[in-house]
């Protein structure tokens, strides 16, 4: 018993970051039917910016928060307005391969300003030591950053349900033509979905980099989020949260139970998986195509 | 993309007496121009010149592969980094076997990719576009799983070695013989998938490529085109890496990551998607940029500093390179320069029959 509440809650706070990396993901995916590959980028980006603010001691690390968020905003509307506006009508892979092109300048320029160095950081106020939960040692931290993160989660989602900013999205998304009729600035929609995709990839970034070690093995885990919102279905919000947390969970017996080394097999072996029986995920909508 | 046919050319030649020998004559101007290439850099420059120059005819070949598959039969793939770990991972595992010597581990390691490839191919047959992507992007990590594991069984953490071929020549003229037998297999696989892309098979995978749904209509099989597509650009990746482990004397995982994919991606895109000529350009462009940007970036920023920040600067490029492509010419400098050759044709022939018949696409 203990070993299945070490592996939920450490699979719950990496599903938390799922569910956020997802979140985003699917938000682009529903503005401009682009699949994102710089979330972990992002992540990292702004890991490595709240990282570099606290160690500098002359800014309080709020503020750092504050940064780092609005610098993977901006880059994502930078990318929309300069990059996805342009390529409209090409297929939808291009928009990835351009994700690619631009996870590669953001691995560069990284590394070219903070080198391969590990970083760490920790919130003042972050609660130390760890909990018993039925027999199990979890580091309070996990169980924090799962909180927060489903917190902001469910902020999210259930804005996008329920107010009119988030029926403005659901319409651009459908159909930009008629909601653009219907007085829908579909750009300035699109352009706040992507802004959200980056905002989100930071705090998802933020909250993993306050439990382990910031390094560039942590874009990898932005990888996760791909099985996650495909088995929740990629154009489902709901989908990406409940997607996320069961790989995120399903992670965590892996590596209790078979080992870490298995961690990616597993993954992206669920991924092929849910691609093959079932693309449209478990809540997303069943493409239908004509000629 | 097809080709930039003038209505009437040098005062009425007879059609088809100008189409016959233009079937051959470009690749066969391209693998004239590269061998030119190949004897300049081998009769002038140092042997570590000659060793980037085998690295960029080992790029071309996988670049053509993935060029075919994603330009021309329009299936994009990230996993080429694995299939040339398959590839490098299948030859050191014949070897091992000693039933088979150089030549023919290299063989048999095509054949083994072209298999798994064929494997792969399969659940790309019910998806497309950005599906395919991501199941690419999980057998990519999936068999540098078992990669992982095979090393680790055989060798360990520190990566396999192997006498690299020609060795006992001398360092010097070791990889001179090499540039020469790379260049020979790269001119096959150029004619052979020149060959391809201009016959029935291309045009049934651009058909495929262009309304996958109607190509059944045509008497084009999808399943059947995918799946030779599939295996036939993992066979030549695979001996990509087959030949890599041999020219290195080494093989270990770590190299074959996601970048080295994007790379490979970057080779097609800075090239341009469905052009043979293009995955050539890209494959030397991407190649020499990481041993280039040193020497450039050192004029600007010391030469101790030029040599540590190289690599990442010249990943910016790439980087850079290629959303301006996607951006600007989504066909790459070839697309470049068909509009270029077009906009020159177009003036000629207005010249000649004052802009009756304009030139088409």
């Amino acid at each position: 018993l203990e070993r299945i509440a070490v592996s939920v809650i450490g699979g719950a706070a990496a599903g938390g970051a799922y569910a956020l990396i997802g979140l985003g993901l699917v938000l682009a995916f529903r503005a401009t039917y682009t699949l994102s590959f710089m979330q972990g980028q992002l992540m990292l980006l702004a890991a490595f910016i709240v990282a570099k603010i606290q160690a500098s001691r002359t800014v309080p690390v709020d503020l750092g928060v504050v940064v780092a968020v609005a610098v993977a905003a901006v880059v994502c509307v930078l990318f929309y307005i300069f990059v996805l506006q342009r390529i409209i009508g090409l297929p939808h892979f291009v928009g990835f391969v351009a994700t690619l092109g631009l996870a590669s300048i953001l691995d560069g320029v990284m590394t070219l300003i903070f080198g391969s160095n590990e970083y760490f950081f920790h919130f003042p106020g972050m609660p130390k030591g760890s909990l018993d939960v039925f027999g199990g040692r979890v580091p309070t931290t996990s169980v924090v950053v799962a909180v927060f993160t489903f917190v902001v989660a469910g902020i999210v989602a259930s804005a996008f349900r329920f107010t009119e900013w988030g029926i403005r999205v659901r319409a651009a998304g459908q159909d930009p033509v008629l909601a653009s009729q219907g007085g829908i600035n579909v750009r300035r929609v699109y352009t706040t979905s992507w802004a959200i995709a980056g905002i989100l990839a930071a705090f998802a970034g933020i909250a993993l980099g306050s439990t382990n070690l910031i390094d560039t093995s942590m874009e990898n885990l932005a990888g996760a989020a791909f099985p996650a919102i495909l088995l929740g279905g990629l154009d489902s919000i709901e989908g990406a949260v409940v997607g996320g947390v069961i790989i995120g969970v399903g992670q965590g017996f892996v590596a209790t139970y078979l080992g870490g080394q298995f961690l990616d097999v597993t993954t992206y072996g669920a991924l092929l998986l849910i691609l093959l029986v079932r693309p449209a995920g478990l809540f997303g909508t069943v493409q239908a195509s004509r000629v | 993309m097809g080709r930039v046919e003038l209505p009437f050319v040098r005062g009425g030649l007879p059609r088809a007496a100008l189409v016959l020998p233009s079937r051959v004559r470009p690749v066969w101007w391209g693998i004239a121009a590269l061998a030119a290439a190949v004897w300049i850099i081998v009769a002038t420059q140092a042997s570590v010149d000659v060793f980037i120059l085998n690295s960029a005819l080992l790029a071309i070949l996988g670049a053509v592969a993935l060029n075919v598959l994603m330009g021309t039969a329009g299936q994009p793939s990230i996993g080429n980094a694995a299939f040339l770990a398959v590839g490098g991972y299948a030859a050191v595992f014949l070897l091992r076997t000693h039933y088979f010597a150089f030549p023919f581990d290299v063989i048999g390691a095509g054949v083994i990719s072209a298999v798994v490839g064929l494997v792969v191919g399969v659940p790309a047959l019910r998806l497309r576009g950005l599906y395919l992507i991501l199941a690419t992007l999980a057998a990519h990590f999936m068999i540098v799983f078992f990669a992982t594991e095979y090393q680790g069984h055989v060798a360990g953490s520190g990566g396999i070695f192997i006498n690299s071929e020609f060795a006992s020549k001398g360092i010097a003229s070791q990889q001179v013989y090499w540039a020469w037998l790379l260049f020979g297999i790269v001119a096959v696989v150029l004619l052979g998938s020149a060959r391809l892309v201009r016959g029935r098979a291309g045009r049934a995978w651009r058909m495929i490529r262009d309304h996958e749904l109607a190509a059944p209509t045509l008497g084009i099989q999808p399943t059947r085109y995918k799946l030779i597509v599939f295996s036939l650009s993992s066979g030549v990746i695979g001996v990509e890496g087959a030949l890599f482990v041999h020219l290195n004397g080494s093989l270990i995982v770590d190299t074959f990551t996601l970048q080295l994919a994007i790379g490979y991606l970057a080779m097609v895109l800075i090239g341009g998607l469905d052009s043979i000529v293009g995955a050539v350009i890209g494959a030397a462009i991407v190649t020499y940029l990481p041993t280039k940007v040193p020497d450039i970036v050192s004029l600007f920023i010391g030469s101790g500093n030029a040599a540590t920040k190289g690599p990442q600067i010249s990943v910016i490029i790439y980087g850079v390179l290629i959303i301006v492509f996607i951006v600007s010419s989504p066909q790459g400098i070839v697309g470049w320069l068909k509009g270029f050759k077009l906009r020159l044709g177009r003036l000629s022939v207005r010249r000649r029959i004052g802009a009756a018949r304009p030139a088409v696409d």
